[in-house]
C-alpha cells in the first residue's frame, strides 16, 4: 500500500497480499472486524457456558479466519487449535482455558486494530 | 461471455472479500451472494450459474448437502482448506479449494482453473433430453425418456425407470420446475409422471408400467386436458 504502512506487530506481508493498494477496502475490512468480532467472541463465550462442544466448535470455526483479515494469522491458528481440541473431545475446563487465552489476545490486539483503522481512516 | 457466479458463505467478511474479488475480475458476473444455504438454494433452484464459491461448514445444510439438492452442477470452488473434504470434493467435481484468508492472486488462479475446465465438462453438461441427478454418491445421467415417474419421499424424491430406481435429496417442486411441462406432469402431490409412459387412465388414477398412480381431484382436469382425452 503506497501511502500506508501497517503496524509491524501485524503480518504486513499478508495484509499487502490482501489489500494491495486498496486502502479504502482495508478500512472497510478493519472496521468490519471491529464491529463483528466482539459479537462473535460474545457468542463464543455464551456457547462455552450454555451450548455443546459441537456448537462451540462451530462458532470457533466461523470466527477463525476473521483474525487473518486484519493481519493476525497467529490468532487464526490459535482458534484452529481450539477447534482441533473440540474435535478431540477435550474437556470443558481445557476449552475454557484455551478460550480465555484467545480472549486475552483478542482484547490486547483489539486496540491495535482500532489504532490501525484510525490511521487508515485519516489518510 | 462472463461467467455467472454465486457466493455462499455464512461468514460476512469472507463474503465481502469474495464480492470484492468478483467485482475486480472482468470475466465474472456476480449474480448472488448469500449467507445461508436456504437462501442460496432458493436462488440456485431458479437460476443456472457457472461458478459457485461455496463454504462447506454452515448452519443448516452444509455445502455438499446443498449440492445434493441442486438439479444441475455448477463449477464449485470450495472456500475451505480442510483435507477431510477431499473425497467429497472429488465426487462433486470441485474445481479448487481456497483457503481463508483468500488473496486476490490465489482467487485468480482458481478462476483460471474454472475457465480452463470449461472445455472438459461438456461430457457432464446435460443435453436437452437428459439431466444429472446426484444419487449413490455420484452424478448419474438420466434420459427423460427413461423415467417412468417420480415419487416424493419425505425430503427426497425417487426416480423410477424400467431398470432401476434412484433416490436423491430434492423436492417434487424443484423436479417439476426442472423437468418442464411438455413431457412430465404432476398428477398428485406425491407424483410426477412421464406422460408418454401412461398406459391406462382409470377414474382417479393413471397406470405406468403396472404401477397405479393416483390423480388428485384438483389436478384431474389439467391431466385430462394434457393427455388429449377425447
Amino acid at each position: 500500500m503506497k501511502d500506508h504502512t501497517f503496524d509491524p506487530r501485524l503480518d504486513t506481508n499478508l495484509l499487502l497480499d490482501l489489500y494491495d493498494d486498496d486502502r479504502e477496502y482495508a478500512l472497510v475490512a478493519f472496521s468490519d472486524f471491529l464491529k463483528l468480532t466482539p459479537v462473535l467472541m460474545g457468542e463464543l463465550e455464551k456457547e462455552l457456558s450454555t451450548g455443546t462442544v459441537e456448537s462451540f466448535r462451530q462458532k470457533v470455526h466461523k470466527l477463525k479466519p476473521t483474525f487473518s483479515y486484519v493481519g493476525l494469522p497467529g490468532m487464526t491458528r490459535q482458534a484452529e487449535g481450539i477447534e482441533k481440541k473440540c474435535r478431540e473431545a477435550a474437556g470443558t475446563d481445557e476449552l475454557r482455558r484455551l478460550y480465555e487465552d484467545l480472549k486475552t489476545d483478542f482484547e490486547k490486539n483489539y486496540e491495535l486494530i482500532q489504532g490501525e483503522a484510525a490511521k487508515l481512516s485519516t489518510m | 461471455m462472463k461467467s455467472k457466479c454465486v457466493i455462499l458463505d455464512d461468514e460476512p467478511m469472507a463474503r465481502s472479500f469474495l464480492e470484492r474479488y468478483c467485482a475486480k475480475t472482468p470475466e465474472l458476473e456476480l449474480v448472488g451472494s448469500f449467507g445461508s444455504s436456504g437462501e442460496a438454494f432458493d436462488y440456485l433452484s431458479q437460476h443456472e450459474i457457472d461458478i459457485l464459491f461455496l463454504d462447506v461448514e454452515m448452519p443448516g445444510d452444509n455445502g455438499f448437502q446443498l449440492l445434493d439438492k441442486l438439479m444441475y452442477m455448477p463449477k464449485v470452488i470450495l472456500t475451505t482448506s480442510k483435507t477431510e473434504y477431499a473425497f467429497d470434493a472429488y465426487e462433486y467435481h470441485v474445481i479448487d479449494f481456497l483457503k481463508k484468508p483468500i488473496t486476490y492472486n490465489r482467487f485468480l488462479k482458481s478462476i483460471e482453473k474454472a475457465t480452463q475446465s470449461s472445455d472438459n465438462v461438456t461430457s457432464v453438461t446435460p443435453r436437452e433430453n437428459d439431466f444429472f441427478i446426484k444419487a449413490e454418491g455420484k452424478l448419474i445421467r438420466l434420459n427423460f425418456d427413461d423415467i417412468l415417474y417420480i415419487e416424493s419421499v419425505g425430503d427426497y424424491v425417487k426416480y423410477f425407470t424400467a431398470t432401476k430406481n434412484y433416490l436423491t435429496h430434492s423436492t417434487l417442486k424443484a423436479v417439476e420446475e426442472k423437468m418442464g411441462p411438455h413431457q412430465f406432469m404432476k398428477v398428485h402431490r406425491s407424483y410426477i409422471v412421464n406422460l408418454r409412459k401412461i398406459k391406462d387412465i382409470q377414474d382417479n388414477s393413471v397406470v405406468v408400467e403396472g404401477k397405479v398412480i393416483p390423480i388428485s381431484k384438483s389436478l384431474k382436469a389439467g391431466v385430462m386436458l394434457k393427455l388429449n382425452v377425447v
